[in-house]
């Protein structure tokens, strides 16, 4: 009487292939990866060799995206700026996911005393703004690429740990953990081979969003004055070097403007995708 | 529901913001930067507060355009044959703001607060020059004025003012003008602690505009003094509007929201001198930016390299393509428009052969990745810079490309201004591209960076050359002004034979405001053009 | 079960002002422990090694840090928040004054973010696969991808540059004053900017809060039994929905009373974001502390309340 049959079981894979918008992002997440990876070969030019006469011209055959103040390439400084958002992104999306699994997964798994107390930990880190805690660690402490992504991950870590947590809470109480613990398995044993596999799909999509706010995080940083600084190029920085020329050469500010936008959206897709893919309701309908 | 107490929400905060009203004409906005620290000329150094104290206190003299002293408060002065005494004749019936009459007491109560140790401000060394300076100025046990056998500053009559130097110096005269040497009322200050006074916060002065409202980080609004011993200003109220960002400035300007800004994005200039209902204004300054190194640190120590430096960078460009043409290109210490300038020292053009061919000579051996190498160590090193300024950051960032076509790596080390300052005057830096505000006269900023006894001050770069020790001292102690020309300029070529910098420019003031003021006069100093601000009228055109 | 509530309320009031003091201290130490002070900035260009080191003594900064905490931290307790360095301001007046501009902004892009987004959102889950969702999850979609400086700087380009529609900047009108609706004119591109990010946000929310419940067993009971879609929907569905959304809402806190730093530097708003980026450049120690504790003690109380408001509400929840 339904539509689908329960023994059909078409892989998650196949289903997040029919799933239009998440290949969507995929693919745009797959030319950013590319892009920041292999920068210096496509980088048509070198992304800081100026050329003083050369300043300001508008895109053309020989400056396929235009030229800056500085009479550097636009287009080979877009290329190369991924490569910081990517290195930044990872690096803070890679911090932030080991922090908030390990401690939301435990959280989750024991509960109680143990969950109650890591829970206030995290509201600590809830209740300071954002933006105002990153500033501080920068403003104080240098802008560096570490550091930046340093305090990336302290801000984004607490909203990663709550997910994982409600969600082995939830699977803490299924019959294959209380089977496992009846046979024996250690707690270690139990998160590590039952709790965080069947976790990984919530990791995996928070990985996917939480890369794009890094970029979004990262570029208002540049804003302010923080993040990258020259000569290395970030969408962020190039963004602010630009938009004094708004009015007069608007392609520096808003190619890596429309960089920043179209990655986060891509990051933002592929990790919708991947939710809806991995979430078993949804099967056996294609969007 | 929401909706309602949105709308409740919105009504109450709306009603706690306190209004203005505005006439066309009458009111002047001006477009701030930032927000001003605090109005007492006494203590407060940074530039908003000099812009904002400029309408609100008189000093005893004021320049002209081509940076002669005239009377202010000072009606007239005699100065001694032996240039020691300066005896002043003060103008009469100048009252201040609240009323009460102005004395030499003021005088004398304003420039003896400088002189105080208590008292935390920079400004002290510019009056290094009066009798009594190093007893005064003491770190431990400083006398009073009153213990001196000689007192530096004589009340004579309620409106005669006596100055004692101790040398006869040239620069007395100018460093008694604003906006350092504003006067401030004795009778409101008397016995109050400078540095924190809420005088500060609320300054009264013989100005020709009076503080009305001051909303911190927002606005400054003045009203017109119509006591003002020169006559009342034309206008009515000076506004001083807080807008950080210059783009937002510029387009608060072209929307109408302030009819006055400085320092507009270079490329934008053109754009606005087309523009038919604004006006650009252009003003020679002092301050000049610089690329700088520890003199002591090696390889800075040969002068073959720091020559080498000199020609590896393409000043005239620079000035050209970054600033558009508005800076004068930097010789030395002193700008093309002061007296002491001297336009036989020229700098070393731009040849980068020459320059690696000095390095060469030098000892340097290009390496395995085309950075120069001698005895085993590459040459490269850090340049430190604020990070907020742009010119500086875009100026740094050139540098860095010219340097490397010759073999010189330079690592940018862009960082904040608190933390810039604290290692720059703790000499920990390998370069720097900074600038110094300078001063019209010679004489401050010379002596106080290059003399080899400063190296706990301005010269944090520790540069030590007796003859220009020399030179400094001898400008320093005549009061002719020929004399002093001439030291200055066995200075100036002494200096640019060591190449401790590459001098770079002295960028220009741009100001755009709106067609319709007249009366501005762009005076060669720092901020000069505020001097002005009470002739500026509204003719409607 | 009296005395367990109080014990419960104790404790987490306990826990509270525990945390309170605890980032208190932590955001202190970092901020005497990094390089710079707010000398260099007090004195300007006209720096001299002997000013500093006066302005350091004046201010207390050459006292140990356990010290200097100790001082800030019993003036506060009394409400006496200092005095700002680089103004002399007392720093709680400092934040009164800028309260009501970052509220007019916060609360007005909260309020417009949740009115749009919420019936969005409802359709989106309700209309599921159709036009509905595709376009409100799209435009969701872009919302939250967009850089909220990027929109705010577009915003201006577009309304107040091209078409000289809107002003670009500041808090009121200057020549317009008492009009109100001048006031409105300057808050309509700021409120936007933040709104529409925080739109989007709570739509995809929304969206996805009321799927999750749509689909839960009750609801299909509730449908096999027969009741109409909108009964269900509005009964039952969206109420439990809300929940986490109220949660999501309760994140946004810290920057309803914190202020939105990047909104308010692009349209050069007078709040508390901009106070508080100001006083971070300038080391103005007073003014952060001041900030930080009055977003902390916010953000923590509203936390505290709602806890206790569950517990009150719901029988099921056990005091620990």
């Amino acid at each position: 009487m339904t539509g689908e049959t329960r023994t059909e079981r078409p892989s998650a894979l196949r289903h997040f292939a029919r799933n239009r918008r998440g290949l969507l992002g995929g693919v745009v997440v797959a030319v950013m990866i590319v892009a920041g990876t292999f920068a210096p070969v496509l980088a048509p030019h070198s992304y800081s060799t100026q050329s003083l006469l050369n300043r300001l011209k508008p895109p053309s055959a020989a400056h396929w995206l235009g030229t800056d103040g500085f009479g550097r390439d636009v287009l080979s400084r877009v290329i190369w700026g991924s490569r910081v958002s990517l290195e930044i992104g990872l690096l803070a999306t890679a911090l932030s996911l080991v922090v908030g699994t390990a401690v939301g997964s435990v959280a989750g798994y024991f509960g109680g005393a143990v969950d109650t107390a890591i829970m206030r930990a995290a509201d600590v880190f809830l209740s300071v703004p954002a933006l105002f805690l990153i500033l501080i660690v920068v403003a104080l402490f240098g802008a560096s690429l570490t550091n930046t992504a340093l305090v990336i991950a302290l801000v984004t870590w607490a909203p990663v740990g709550r997910v994982v947590r409600s969600e082995c809470l939830s699977l803490s109480n299924r019959d294959f953990v209380h089977a496992a613990a009846a046979l024996g398995a250690g707690h270690a044993r139990i998160l590590a081979r039952h709790l965080l596999v069947n976790a990984l799909p919530i990791v995996i999509v928070q990985a996917s969003l939480l890369l794009g706010q890094t970029i979004l995080i990262e570029s208002g940083l540049s804003y302010l004055g923080l993040g990258a600084q020259p000569p290395l190029p970030s969408w962020g920085n190039m963004v602010v070097e630009g938009r004094q020329f708004l009015a007069s050469a608007w392609w520096i500010a808003t190619f890596p403007g429309l960089a920043i936008f179209v990655t986060v959206l891509g990051f933002n897709l592929f990790g919708d995708g991947l939710r809806d893919a991995s979430d078993p309701t949804l099967r056996g309908r294609s969007s | 529901m929401i909706h309602a107490i949105a709308l409740a929400l919105l009504a109450v905060v709306l009603g706690l913001t306190p209004t203005l009203g505005l006439a066309a004409g009458k009111d002047f906005v001006i477009g701030l930067s930032g927000d001003a620290t605090s109005l007492n000329p006494v203590v407060a150094t940074d530039g908003q507060s000099y812009i904002a104290e400029w309408p609100l206190f008189d000093s005893l003299v004021e320049l002209d355009q081509t940076l002669n002293v005239k009377p202010l408060l000072a009606e007239s002065w005699e100065v001694s044959r032996d240039g020691l005494t300066y005896t002043f004749k003060l103008k009469r019936g100048v009252k201040w703001h609240d009323g009460k009459p102005f004395t030499a007491r003021d005088v004398a109560f304003t420039f003896y607060a400088v002189l105080d140790p208590k008292v935390t401000t920079p400004h002290r060394a510019y009056f290094d020059a009066l009798a009594g300076f190093p007893e005064l100025t003491a770190k431990e046990n400083p006398k009073r004025p009153e213990e001196l056998a000689v007192r530096p500053i004589e009340v004579v009559d309620d409106h005669t003012v006596r100055f004692r130097l101790r040398y006869p110096s040239g620069s007395f005269l100018a460093v008694l003008t604003n906006p350092r040497a504003g006067i401030v009322p004795e009778h409101l200050l008397k016995g109050a602690d400078l540095n924190t006074a809420e005088f500060n916060r609320k300054p009264v002065g013989t100005g020709p505009f009076k503080l009305v409202e001051w909303r911190r980080g927002e606005r400054l609004v003045m009203e017109a003094n119509d006591q003002y011993h020169a006559g009342r200003p034309a206008l009515d109220r000076l506004i001083m509007r807080i807008i950080p960002d210059s783009v937002v400035l510029l387009q608060e300007l072209r929307a109408g929201g302030v009819d006055f800004m400085e320092n507009p994005p270079l490329t934008e200039v053109a754009r606005l001198k087309q523009t038919p209902n604004l006006k650009v204004l252009v003003a020679d300054n002092t301050s000049y930016t610089y690329f700088g190194w520890r003199q002591d640190l090696a390889p800075f120590t040969d002068v073959r390299v720091r020559r080498a430096l000199y020609h590896a960078i393409d000043v005239p460009s620079i000035v050209r393509e970054v600033l558009q043409g508005y800076a004068a290109i930097s010789t030395g210490q002193f700008p093309p428009s002061s007296w002491a300038f001297d336009p036989s020292v020229k700098p070393y053009a731009y040849d980068p052969n020459r320059a690696k061919a000095l390095l060469a000579e030098a000892g340097f051996k290009p390496g395995p990745d085309g950075v120069l190498v001698k005895d085993g160590k590459r040459f490269s090193f850090s340049v430190r810079h604020d990070q907020a300024n742009q010119s500086v950051k875009d100026t740094a960032v050139i540098i860095q490309e010219y340097l490397k076509r010759v073999g010189v790596e330079v690592q940018l080390e862009p960082l904040d201004w608190p933390t810039f300052v604290k290692k720059l005057f703790a000499s920990e830096f390998e370069g720097i591209v900074v600038g110094w505000t300078n001063h019209h006269d010679p004489d401050p900023f010379a002596y106080t960076i290059w003399h080899s006894s400063q190296w706990k001050g301005r010269n944090f770069a520790h540069y030590k050359n007796a003859r220009v020790d020399e030179a400094l001292e001898a400008a320093r102690r005549t009061g002719n002004t020929a004399e002093r020309k001439k030291h200055y300029a066995e200075f100036s070529k002494l200096l640019m034979e060591d190449a401790p910098y590459v001098f770079l420019y002295f960028p220009q003031q741009v100001y755009v405001t709106r067609a319709g003021y007249e009366g501005f006069v762009p005076i060669p100093t720092f901020a000069g053009i505020y001097q002005s601000l009470k002739a500026v009228r509204w003719t409607g055109k | 079960m009296e005395s367990g509530l109080r014990t419960y309320v104790a404790k987490r009031v306990g826990f509270a002002a525990l945390m309170l003091v605890g980032v208190s201290m932590i955001l202190f130490t970092i901020m005497r422990l990094a390089p710079g002070g707010p000398e260099a900035v007090l004195i300007g260009g006209e720096f001299s090694q002997e000013a500093a080191a006066q302005i350091r003594q004046r201010l207390g900064l050459d006292r140990p840090i356990a010290l200097q905490y100790l001082g800030w931290a019993a003036a506060a307790v009394r409400g006496d928040l200092g005095r700002s360095f680089k103004t002399g301001d007392p720093v709680g007046a400092l934040i009164l004054d800028r309260l009501g501009p970052t509220l007019q902004l916060t609360a007005g892009a909260l309020v417009l973010a949740l009115a749009v987004a919420i019936p969005l959102g409802v359709l989106a889950a309700v209309r599921r696969g159709t036009i509905w969702d595709t376009l409100g999850s799209a435009v969701a979609l872009f919302g939250v991808s967009f850089p909220s400086f990027w929109l705010g700087i577009m915003l201006i380009l577009m309304f107040s540059e091209v078409f000289h529609l809107l002003p670009p900047s500041g808090l009121s009108e200057y020549g317009h004053e008492t009009d109100v609706l001048a006031r409105l004119r300057h808050a309509i591109l700021p409120t936007l900017t933040l709104g529409l990010i925080q739109m989007a946000s709570f739509m995809r929310f929304t969206r996805s809060s009321l799927l999750e419940v749509l689909r839960q067993d009750y609801v299909r009971t509730a449908r096999a039994k027969g009741l109409g879609g909108g009964t269900v929907v509005w009964r039952h569905a969206l109420r439990n929905a809300l929940i986490p959304v109220v949660t999501v809402v309760g994140l946004s806190l810290p920057t309803l009373v914190g202020g939105a730093v990047l909104t308010e530097t692009v349209f050069a708003w007078p709040g508390i974001g901009r106070l508080a980026v100001g006083a971070v450049f300038e080391r103005d120690y007073p003014v952060i502390m001041g900030v930080n504790l009055m977003v902390s003690t916010v953000v923590i109380t509203a936390n505290l309340l709602t806890d206790l408001a569950y517990c009150a509400i719901d029988p099921r929840i056990s005091y620990r």
